[in-house]
């Protein structure tokens, strides 16, 4: 395992990516309010009131399961991508990013950012309303996206980026 | 390679299964819970032949424009002249409109319906897996027939104020009892009630949610009134706190 992953370096970044999203989520939840308000001939006190109301309005507007499954849906993703880009970074010095690569990376940032999207994808298609139809009214989207990502973030942090082959000994 | 090829089979393969387990979980947890209170499988919200408008792939007011929402013949709280107006589709048995309920709406009602500067309007969007709602708001009607708009915001603030909220929060045998409470005549409640006199008035407020994108609970629109009660609305969904509803009246009220 690469233990650099743990350094303090990525911690910036993933707090940011991890913010953003859990920013976006929450806006995209109000997605009409969110439009009107930044896109439409407002005071930027009416503004800045309207999106400090609604990111406080998480605590109000979803159960404590829902919201912690997004916080760890955020921190996940926010380690996802840090990792992806560090590990590209590091491919890009060691000259060893070569277009599959680095395909398969992008690939891999789009993917996790999509698993993790869940109810707020359906909400930017419009579909927010299908969720009714899925058992836990939409919930299973949440689990589902928190699990790809622990899947991500697993096999990130277990490929090794070292330029060595290593030797396996039972053979 | 091959060792690599057989690894990554084994983690797709338990990575469906694991899918799949909880899918099947929540499907199961999801039984249990409504053969726990009773009920038979919930019905969805699309499945009332009476809401026959289907959702809207885009819903309506989702690219920021505000929506033309009427307040049709519901119960007005306020003053019926009031510069602003908000109209409420709400379910008696959703727990987020309870907390709207508690948290906000005293707080609106004393600022700006009592004031005279907001007038309330209260739509019914009863979701179908919410055993109980429906009937409680046709409940709700039976009482405003009797006594009128007043009446009717009373026994909608008993309603939630006794309701859990969880689908089946408030037996049925209670409705009588808080008409009984208010003083109504419990003979025409009862008959009004079983006859299901207000159904198609619920369901119609069903429709008119569906075709205005309201498609959870609650969903607010708010807008300047006009003279036929059909205002260009903001929607504001969920049970947010009293700051956005203040900041979006305080600027329709300029």
């Amino acid at each position: 395992m690469d233990k650099s992953i743990f350094s303090s370096r990525l911690l910036l970044p993933t707090v940011i990516i991890s913010s953003l999203y859990l920013l976006i989520t929450i806006l995209l939840m109000n997605r009409s309010l969110t439009v009107d308000t930044l896109f439409g001939t407002y005071s930027l006190d009416y503004k800045g009131q309207i999106i400090i109301s609604l990111i406080s309005g998480m605590w109000t507007s979803m159960t404590d399961m829902g919201l912690f499954l997004l916080v760890i849906a955020s921190v996940l993703t926010g380690l996802n991508i840090s990792l992806l880009v560090d590990r590209l970074n590091k491919l890009k010095k060691l000259a060893k990013l070569h277009l599959v690569v680095g395909g398969s990376s992008i690939l891999g940032i789009v993917g996790s950012g999509c698993a993790a999207c869940g109810l707020p994808i359906l909400a930017l298609l419009g579909l927010s309303g299908s969720a009714a139809y899925l058992p836990l009214r939409g919930m299973e989207l949440s689990y589902f996206s928190v699990l790809i990502l622990l899947f991500s973030f697993y096999f990130l942090v277990k490929t090794d980026t070292r330029q060595s082959c290593t030797i396996n000994v039972n053979k | 390679m091959p060792e690599n090829l057989s690894t990554l089979k084994i983690n797709t393969v338990f990575a469906g299964f694991l899918i799949v387990a909880s899918f099947i979980i929540g499907s199961l947890w999801t039984k249990v819970q409504y053969l726990e209170k009773g009920a038979s499988q919930p019905a969805l919200a699309a499945d009332n032949p009476s809401a026959d408008v289907p959702a809207p792939i885009v819903a309506p007011g989702d690219n920021g424009e505000p929506v033309k929402v009427s307040i049709d013949d519901d119960p007005v709280l306020g003053d019926k002249n009031a510069k602003v107006t908000l109209i409420d589709f709400s379910d008696y048995e959703c727990p987020f409109c309870k907390r709207h309920f508690d948290e906000v709406y005293p707080q609106l009602k004393k600022d700006y319906i009592d004031t005279g500067k907001v007038k309330m309007v209260f739509r019914d969007l009863p979701l179908s897996f919410h055993q109980n709602a429906p009937k409680e708001a046709e409940a709700a009607e039976c009482a405003r027939k009797q006594g009128g708009d007043q009446m009717y915001y009373k026994y909608h603030d008993q309603i939630f104020t006794k309701t859990t909220s969880n689908g089946t929060g408030l037996a049925l045998d209670q409705l009588p009892v808080i008409a009984k409470d208010l003083g109504l005549n419990i003979g025409q409640f009862q008959q009004c009630l079983d006859s299901g006199e207000f159904k198609a008035e619920v369901d119609k407020d069903l429709a008119d949610a569906a075709k205005v994108g309201a498609s959870g609970t609650p969903t607010f629109f708010i807008g300047k009134s006009t003279s036929n009660g059909e205002i260009d609305g903001i929607k504001v969904v969920g049970a947010q706190p009293y700051s956005a509803f203040k900041t979006i009246i305080d600027e329709k009220l300029k």
